[in-house]
């Protein structure tokens, strides 16, 4: 009961505790009021120590900018962002030509530091959007071109940390100032590339991919109009080695027992017994390890009945080529669609995508597929043999010769048995 | 009222123009956000309506409910899981409607552009976004001239005006 | 006294050219006339409180409010009246938003339901008197009409929440309706103890007993207690901090209100401070006197002569009652932003196990302390 009562004794003193707090900031707000009215006051540079005297580093965390005229395109700064904000391309100088010397060229030969410039940077582009802010790129400019503006650089460049904008491509920030003559002039010269005429012609193609007219579609089956794109196909999965479906093998109660069953099983469909014979050879196994019951016995008899599917035939690689292809022309097109409307950011990405590789069996194109050799059981022998079989392709060899070379490595281990026969000869064949 | 004030009125004039400069100036002073910080940008949020530089001066107020708020600002990551969230938040706002995108992971991806598997290379792949404010995070004061930079384009709007 | 019902109603048939059986005419006609100040009332008065909330809380948390927005001339800035234009601004943009209603929403009920609370609100301010005679309608159940049509709000929270198809509105809702009836008991108990005293339901009578004796704060430290339960009670049915779990942010969203949007959402911001404002005016007019000036009370403390009673007369009473309705909305508003939120248990311990046993044990001890005292 005084409890009660203290409870509420506590409550009425610590409410106007509290009051009492909030009175007083409110009485002292001329005194106490903390705002700093941002558009009409702004700090001139960040208010606090950040942990060393800013004479001897001058990092702050503002925009990134770039005095291209003392740039020596080392790409120092490239290498060292965490990120890959930072995109360069440089050309070199040919001995003789001396940077600036080109007509209409904006280039200075040195540095204000007094270096020789034997690279003419092409192409200086950092996105604001992506970088961190970490300065990294500002410790290992050997000419302190690249920093971030404001703070210890004032003196360089007034700080700036409120760049918004409307538009994403507005954060993409430019800082080279070649001209596109300069750049063709200089890779003729070098004999290298042109990057500049590159990225042009690459846009062209984009803009050519995107308003070419679309094929239509051949079958329209319901009478509409036919759709934009041609429809995808999924390619048909083609099965490299001899498969039976083993579900039957589930009903063993067993673990152990199932187990093994199956790996029995397996291994006799992958040397290429038929479904008798593989019924014949789990039960010899199953007799081996002392598991063979009566019960087990009925359902492993059951195997006999299933078929075999044997590895695909030609008609089946020629429907998987066909879907693989049409998948890989739809990519491109939707690729360029979308990097179409970004030239600026993107354009010297290189679209990295690369057909995928037919999913046939045979190595009649000349790039084998190792799962072949999935089928080895033994994994040392399962590897050298896909070593072996890599290394051929690589030197342009057959699979013939492939098959000559992994036999006579599996002889020398000791590992050739009858099914790594059975799947050299599908290797061959 | 709106939709029969444009039927009514052929030609812009100037009663129009008055209107819409009167909604441009409300929308525009009363921009309420609605505070989705998903990550370290989202310290740098409430900074921003802390005392030291406060948002509640541009009458910016802090709605938890989407349908009571104007400005969705995207402060942090967006993961892949996040962004369908993203996008049904989006939705449920009522129109007129803006979106900032504050700080570089909302803008493209940020640091996580290049491997970041679990991350959405910028909320404009989900959602319109009418102001982006760089940095990592931006400074409160970035925060508020993306605001600011935001307000003009509203006032730029012309909700009953035909030109554009 | 005349209500301004009745000289309207005087006013109207008095008229030469008004036809003999026109009654029913001129009652709808007053009807929508006198509606007319109480709803300028309620949106002038949500426009300032709403800003005087942002200020207040602002300069409490060491900050400015609204100071960018600026109206008709007072430019917005770094000025003392920058910001000025702010509430005019979010009730333009409020009527200029999108209308949503949720898909699987009960169409009628969500439409509804912040109507509903809005009239509680809007019907209450019908027997609130401002001055001597300056009031709608004088009931000779003043008090009880208050009390009975201010409960009517309950109905329109549930409606908002249920209707709105969204489990955390419902949760939001279910908690107000059982805050704003359990409270209920506490209010009406320590206004019984006034009328009790008073011997009458009349808010007339109420400020005619403080004209002669002396405001009820001070009459006895029962009835200075009734205030303190009264005054709590009172925010606790209004749905401010620190009761205001059903519209909590963190909690809820924004509880019942949360699928509400432009206009709609706005109704509901004019009721809470509607109801502020009844709550304020409320226990003004009964403990703090109403529209008598504390001066003019100290003078005929005295028995000075009658032209020392300074600063009173009908339109003074405005006056002072505005200020001490002012006072408390502000006291309510510091409330807000000191105090933390409590739980629901806590909610609903304070109502039954502090508020009634006290209010209770006050009546009784008013009671002794009139007869012996009186």
């Amino acid at each position: 009961m005084s409890g009660y009562f203290r409870n509420i004794g506590e409550t009425f003193t610590s409410l106007w505790d509290g009051m009492r707090v909030t009175w007083g900031h409110f009485s002292n707000k001329e005194r106490l009021n903390a705002t700093l009215q941002y558009p009409h006051e702004k700090w001139p540079i960040p208010e606090r120590h950040i942990g060393f005297v800013e004479k001897d580093y001058n990092v702050i965390r503002s925009r990134l900018h770039v005095d291209i005229d003392d740039c020596i395109g080392c790409l120092q700064c490239e290498r060292a962002c965490p990120v890959d904000c930072i995109k360069i391309e440089t050309i070199k100088v040919p001995k003789d030509v001396e940077l600036g010397s080109t007509p209409g060229s904006s280039q200075t030969s040195t540095t204000s530091n007094g270096t020789n410039k034997r690279l003419l940077v092409g192409r200086f582009t950092i996105d604001m959007a992506e970088c961190c802010y970490c300065n990294l790129c500002v410790y290992p400019c050997p000419e302190e071109c690249i920093y971030m503006v404001g703070g210890p650089n004032m003196d360089k460049h007034p700080i700036d940390y409120e760049f918004a904008v409307r538009d994403r491509n507005g954060l993409v920030y430019e800082f080279d100032t070649a001209t596109d003559e300069e750049v063709t002039q200089i890779a003729q010269l070098a004999g290298v590339a042109d990057h500049r005429a590159q990225r042009t012609e690459r846009l062209e193609q984009m803009r050519q991919a995107v308003l070419a007219p679309v094929p239509a579609a051949e079958a329209v089956t319901n009478g509409e109009e036919p759709v934009a794109a041609p429809p995808v196909a999924k390619p048909k999965k083609v099965i490299t080695e001899p498969k039976m479906d083993l579900a039957v093998l589930g009903a063993i109660g067993d673990r152990v027992t199932r187990g093994l069953a199956k790996k029995a099983a397996m291994k006799a469909v992958r040397a290429g017994r038929t479904s008798t014979e593989v019924a014949e050879q789990v039960k010899a196994a199953l007799e081996e390890g002392g598991k063979l019951t009566p019960e087990v016995a009925d359902i492993v008899a059951g195997l006999a009945k299933i078929d075999i599917q044997q590895p695909g035939g030609a008609e089946e690689v020629a429907v998987a080529e066909a879907g693989v292809e049409e998948v890989a022309g739809a990519d491109t097109e939707a690729e360029a669609k979308r990097a179409a409307p970004e030239p600026v950011a993107d354009a010297d990405a290189t679209p990295k995508k690369e057909t995928a590789p037919a999913a046939s069996g045979d190595g009649g194109k000349g790039k084998v597929d190792l799962t072949i050799l999935n089928g080895i059981g033994d994994r040392l022998a399962r590897g050298k043999a896909k070593a072996i079989l890599s290394k051929v392709t690589r030197q342009g060899g057959t699979p013939k010769d492939a098959a000559e070379q992994i036999r006579t490595a599996l002889t020398e281990l000791g590992k050739l048995d009858d099914e790594v026969e059975a799947i050299l000869a599908r290797l061959e064949g | 009222m709106a939709v029969s004030l444009v039927n009514r009125f052929e030609q812009d004039n100037i009663i129009v123009e008055q209107i819409d400069n009167l909604l441009n100036w409300a929308r525009a002073g009363s921009p309420w956000y609605f505070q989705f910080g998903l990550a370290c940008c989202a310290i740098e949020m409430m900074a921003a309506a802390a005392p030291r530089y406060d948002l509640e001066r541009f009458g910016a107020m802090p709605r938890s409910s989407p349908r009571q708020a104007d400005v969705m600002i995207v402060a942090g990551t967006v993961t892949l899981k996040m962004a369908t969230r993203v996008k049904r938040l989006y939705e449920q706002m009522a129109n007129p409607k803006y979106v900032i995108s504050m700080g570089s992971c909302a803008n493209s991806g940020g640091p996580y552009w290049q491997y970041g598997y679990h991350v959405l290379k910028g909320v404009d792949l989900v959602v319109p976004v009418d102001v982006y404010v760089p940095g990592c995070p931006p400074r409160p004061e970035a925060l508020m001239q993306g605001l600011l930079e935001l307000q003009k384009k509203i006032k730029e709007d012309t909700p009953l005006r035909r030109v554009s | 006294m005349t209500s301004f019902t009745d000289s309207l109603i005087e006013l109207l048939g008095g008229l030469a050219w008004v036809p003999e059986n026109a009654a029913g005419i001129i009652f709808v006609t007053v009807s929508v006339l006198v509606a007319l100040p109480v709803f300028l009332f309620m949106t002038l008065n949500a426009m300032v409180a709403v800003y005087m909330e942002r200020k207040v809380s602002a300069f409490m948390q060491d900050r400015l409010g609204p100071m960018e927005v600026g109206i008709f001339g007072f430019k917005g800035g770094k000025r003392f009246w920058g910001g000025i234009g702010q509430t005019v601004a979010d009730a333009v943009k409020l009527l200029g938003k999108e209308d949503t209603i949720p898909g699987e929403a009960d169409r009628a009920l969500f439409i509804i339901g912040p109507f509903i609370l809005f009239g509680a609100a809007f019907a209450t301010f019908i027997g609130i008197p401002i001055g001597y005679g300056l009031v709608i309608s004088d009931f000779n159940i003043g008090i009880f009409f208050v009390i009975a049509i201010s409960s009517i709000g309950v109905i329109g929270v549930i409606l908002a929440g249920w209707a709105s198809n969204n489990k955390w509105s419902l949760y939001g809702a279910m908690r107000s309706a059982a805050q704003m009836i359990s409270y209920e008991l506490p209010v009406g108990m320590s206004l019984l103890l006034v009328v009790m005293v008073v011997g009458s339901l009349q808010f007339h009578d109420i400020v005619m007993w403080q004209e002669q004796h002396r405001w009820f704060l001070f009459h006895s430290p029962f009835t200075a207690l009734a205030f303190l339960i009264f005054f709590a009670s009172g925010v606790a049915e209004v749905n401010r901090t620190p009761f205001d779990i059903p519209e909590a942010e963190s909690e809820l969203v924004a509880g019942y209100m949360t699928e509400y949007s432009g206009f709609r959402w706005s109704i509901f911001f004019l009721s809470e401070y509607a109801n502020m404002a009844i709550i304020a005016l409320m226990s003004a007019i009964i403990f703090l006197g109403g529209w008598l000036s504390p001066l003019g009370g100290l003078f005929r403390t005295f028995n000075l002569e009658q032209s020392w009673y300074f600063l009173e007369g009908p339109w003074w009473g405005v006056f002072w009652i505005s200020i001490k309705a002012i006072a408390l909305i502000f006291v309510m508003m510091w409330v807000r932003w000191t105090w933390p939120r409590l739980r629901p248990d806590q909610l609903m311990y304070v109502a039954w196990k502090v508020f009634i046993p006290f209010a209770l044990a006050n009546i009784f001890f008013v009671g002794i302390w009139e007869l012996l005292l009186g």
